[in-house]
């Protein structure tokens, strides 16, 4: 199943909550692929997903856009929890017009007043990461769409802390 | 103008209470503005600030008498390394407006004052580097820890003015960046948006032509062969030789052209075929009506016919009235029959009651023997006629049959007229569409059906045309199909080529936010760096900050002003004690009102005392210091306005006249300063100023 289909139907048959949930878990799917091992995926609190490569703790906010681009500014409890370790990110995957990841590193949005658009974001995003997960995350949506589409959040959870790839 | 000034002079007039011109004379010294509330002193000191920057301790504050005719005008005489000069400030419309400065020297040359005076230029309302002014009471939004205030002087006196001015700039600068960038990138976002929707849009509509392709299965057509086909098609449906139907023209054009044409053609044909028929269906309606009429016109006689036999079957040779006569004949022979019958009857009822063998006739009066006239009644009886009734019915029956028949028969004679009047104008009708010799039925019939077989013709013409035209329409909505499928490739390059143009802005603005990133770096090292040195530094301030507030204030534990470390390079000041162990910087507020008093006025004496740092103050000036001051605290703060004094020119304004009078000598040389009481205040004249030299 093409990426584009695969986020298409999970787009119309999730609510936009459960959409985002699953978009998480998909990034801490995302993160397994990237031989990073997963701490944590919090269906509440901060930060959304911790994960360690090389004995270094990496901090993620995970958001999906479900319906078209609109500005973003994460709380203060977002920056908290992402700045207690060097690697923070704010990870945005967009879905239309096709399935891509941003990530940026939480410093660059710190101390900025408004809520970042989606070009500002992209600006700001760490490029090369970023085309790493979106890689990743096409290759993830093409081998295991069908099996995505019939998890849940906390199946696709459970799998990633365990370790267990899709 | 290096190395400060002294106000020589002042004057006022026309400025809040004060009317006719009134003028201090300080010839440089410090000058103690002593009287009551609401005498005027604050007055004056909002005089010298005005006269010197424009502006009011609140932007709105009336200016000018409004009772006073004429100008307000604040005139400061300033002396520098031994030049004078005159600084003029004239309010130039209504009573808070703008005003007007003018900076004369010592000849009378009028100077530009930014060159001269570049402080009182760039000096916002309230406090700056070489003026220090306090308000009589903390101004709104300014709490007495607030540094703000001070921070240029701070950072002056620190030798950080060039940081902090950067960093300043900085925050302006990425102030704006942030902005632009914000703008910038939301009107791209939207715009990317809008442009990968159109090219979603079109991917679709173009996969939904590609799905079921109208040139059917075989590879996609280019534009030129899809032109070639339209041509084609023009060519059939107007019947032209030629191949080369409008040379030049666009797709789009020629699809336009095969739609007029086909058009065209179809109303053309349509119209004779229809118009033909049209006709045809006239005419036979008209046949129809005639074959109608005529068919009604033999049914009624034939019925007339059936309707006259019965009626002559029903007279049988008579005639009505015999009929009628011969009703009227047995209904009489009828009446007679019956009377008859009842007058035997009464006879025989008497003669059977009366008594005897001979009986006189009641009719006759003769004598009979009962059983002859008996016998006789008898017989009359028997001899009246007995079916009269009957005779009477039947001729009834006949009669009425009769004058039926005759109605009916007069009705289908009328009917037969009328027809016959329909027939003449319904045959004047067919002969009028050049039918001319229909003489009879027959002639009618065969007609009717020799225009059912032409319009047969017609009709079969007409779907055969109609079938054609449909095949021409589905050709040509194939091909206009093609059209749109062309058209959709065509703007699908353009968005792509948009986008790709696109893509060129978004790095452009990916630069100006990797500048913005940039600059945001160099803030937070300029700012690192800043606050190290502040930590380093600020001790030393808050030390003299510390030294004068102890001493105004002998708090028992308390005895630290300093600037907390924490809120770095925001300058905020916090109390500490020297006992405290742990060295616990705690907010103000911790505080009695005396003492928060204390810290707001530390810093205008610790910044003026400095004697070898580059404060450059040159004026501070007071109003009304000792506010929640006790006797003891007044005779200090006196003493501190004694060593401020030996480095700076004071203007203090205090309503305790006589705590000052005391204490003045004791703390300033004589000589050395003057004191101005506001007497005799009026609200004609305004107060008068009484000029001491202490």
């Amino acid at each position: 199943m093409a990426a584009t289909e695969c986020i298409d139907r999970m787009r119309s048959n999730l609510s936009p909550s459960d959409f985002g949930f699953q978009i998480q878990a998909l990034a801490a799917h995302v993160l397994l692929r990237l031989d990073y091992e997963i701490v944590a995926v919090n269906h509440r609190g901060h930060p959304d997903i911790t994960a360690i490569l090389y004995g270094r703790e990496y901090r993620f906010e995970v958001e999906a856009e479900v319906s078209g681009p609109r500005p973003r500014q994460l709380t203060p409890e977002d920056f908290e929890s992402l700045t207690e370790t060097p690697w923070g990110y704010y990870a945005l995957a967009i879905s239309t017009p096709y399935p891509y990841w941003v990530i940026v590193p939480v410093g660059n949005l710190v101390d900025r007043k408004y809520p970042s658009s989606n070009m500002l974001l992209e600006a700001l995003s760490d490029k090369e990461y970023s085309a790493i997960w979106t890689r990743a995350y096409i290759e993830l949506l093409r081998d295991a769409g069908r099996q995505i589409r019939l998890a849940s959040f906390s199946d696709l959870r459970q799998l990633a802390l365990a370790g267990s790839g899709l | 103008m290096p190395g400060g000034f002294r106000i020589q002079n002042v004057r006022i007039e026309g400025f809040r209470g004060f009317t006719a011109r009134r003028e201090i004379d300080l010839d440089g010294s410090h000058a103690f503005l002593l009287g009551q509330n609401g005498s005027g002193k604050s007055s004056v000191i909002e005089a010298i600030r005005w006269g010197l920057f424009g502006s009011m301790n609140r932007p709105n504050d009336v200016v000018a008498n409004r009772g006073y005719s004429g100008r307000c005008r604040v005139e400061i005489v300033l002396m520098s390394e031994g030049k004078q000069w005159n600084l003029r400030r004239t309010l130039l419309r209504g009573v808070t407006g703008g005003s007007d400065p003018v900076l004369t020297d010592e000849n009378g040359e009028v100077r530009n004052i930014r060159e001269i005076m570049p402080q009182l230029d760039s000096v916002e309302s309230g406090e700056g580097t070489h003026i220090i002014f306090s308000s009589q009471a903390i101004p709104v939004g300014r709490q007495p820890a607030d540094l703000s205030s001070f921070e240029r002087t701070v950072f002056r006196h620190l030798g950080l003015a060039n940081p902090r001015a950067l960093l300043s700039r900085l925050n302006e600068v990425i102030s704006r960046q942030e902005l632009t960038e914000n703008n910038l990138g939301s009107r791209l976002t939207e715009a990317r948006s809008d442009i990968d929707k159109q090219i979603a849009v079109l991917a679709r509509q173009r996969g939904t032509i590609l799905r079921i392709p109208p040139w059917g299965g075989e590879c996609q057509p280019t534009v030129s062969e899809s032109e070639t086909k339209v041509r084609a098609l023009i060519k059939e449906v107007t019947g032209q030789a030629t191949d080369d139907t409008l040379p030049g023209a666009s797709l789009e054009a020629l699809i336009e052209e095969a739609d007029v044409s086909l058009k065209h053609q179809r109303d053309q044909g349509k119209t004779k075929l229809t118009v033909e028929d049209a006709e045809l269906q006239k005419r036979l309606a008209s046949l129809k009506k005639l074959l109608d009429i005529q068919q009604a016109v033999a049914n009624t006689r034939e019925r007339l016919s059936n309707v006259q036999t019965e009626l002559e079957t029903a007279l049988n040779g008579a005639t009505v009235d015999d009929l009628r006569n011969r009703l009227e004949q047995t209904r009489m022979a009828l009446d007679t029959v019956n009377l008859t019958r009842q007058v035997m009857e009464d006879v025989s009822s008497l003669v059977s009651r009366v008594q005897g063998g001979e009986l006189k006739c009641p009719v006759c009066e003769k004598e009979y023997p009962r059983s002859d006239l008996e016998q006789m009644l008898g017989n009359r009886l028997s001899e009246l006629p007995g079916n009269l009734s009957e005779e009477l019915a039947m001729l009834q029956a006949n009669l009425k049959r009769v004058e039926e028949l005759e109605g009916v028969s007069l009705r289908f004679a009328r009917d037969l007229d009328e027809l016959d009047k329909r027939s003449s104008a319904a045959k004047a009708e067919v002969d009028s569409a050049g039918q001319d010799g229909i003489t009879d039925l027959a002639d009618v019939e065969a007609l009717a059906s020799h225009l059912s077989e032409r319009r047969a013709v017609i009709r079969k013409q007409i779907e055969d045309q109609e079938r054609w035209l449909e095949e021409i329409n589905t050709q040509l909505d194939k091909l206009k199909e093609e059209e749109r499928f062309h058209q959709l490739q065509k703007e699908l390059v353009r968005l792509e080529g948009v986008k790709t143009r696109f893509e060129r802005v978004e790095r452009a603005y990916q630069n100006l936010v990797s500048f913005g990133l940039s600059l945001r770096r160099v803030r937070l090292g300029v700012e690192t760096t800043l606050k190290e040195r502040l930590v380093t530094d600020t001790p030393v301030v808050s030390r003299n900050l510390s030294r004068l507030f102890s001493t105004l204030t002998h708090h028992p534990w308390y005895d630290q002003l300093v600037i907390a470390k924490d809120g770095l390079p925001k300058l905020e000041l916090k109390v500490s004690s020297s006992q405290d162990p742990l060295g616990i910087e705690e907010p103000i507020d911790v505080l009695n009102g005396q003492s928060e008093r204390a810290v707001e006025l530390a810093p205008y004496f610790t910044f003026g005392q400095e004697e070898d740092a580059p404060t450059e103050v040159y004026l501070v000036m007071l109003d009304d210091p000792t506010q929640a001051f006790d006797e003891r605290h007044t005779e200090i703060l006196v003493e501190c306005l004694g060593e401020l004094g030996r480095n700076v020119q004071l203007i203090v304004a205090s309503q305790e006249t006589a705590r000052f009078r005391e204490a003045l000598p004791k703390s300033f040389a004589k000589g050395s300063y003057v004191i101005v009481e506001p007497t005799n205040w009026s609200r004609e004249a305004g107060p008068e100023l009484a000029v001491e030299r202490g």
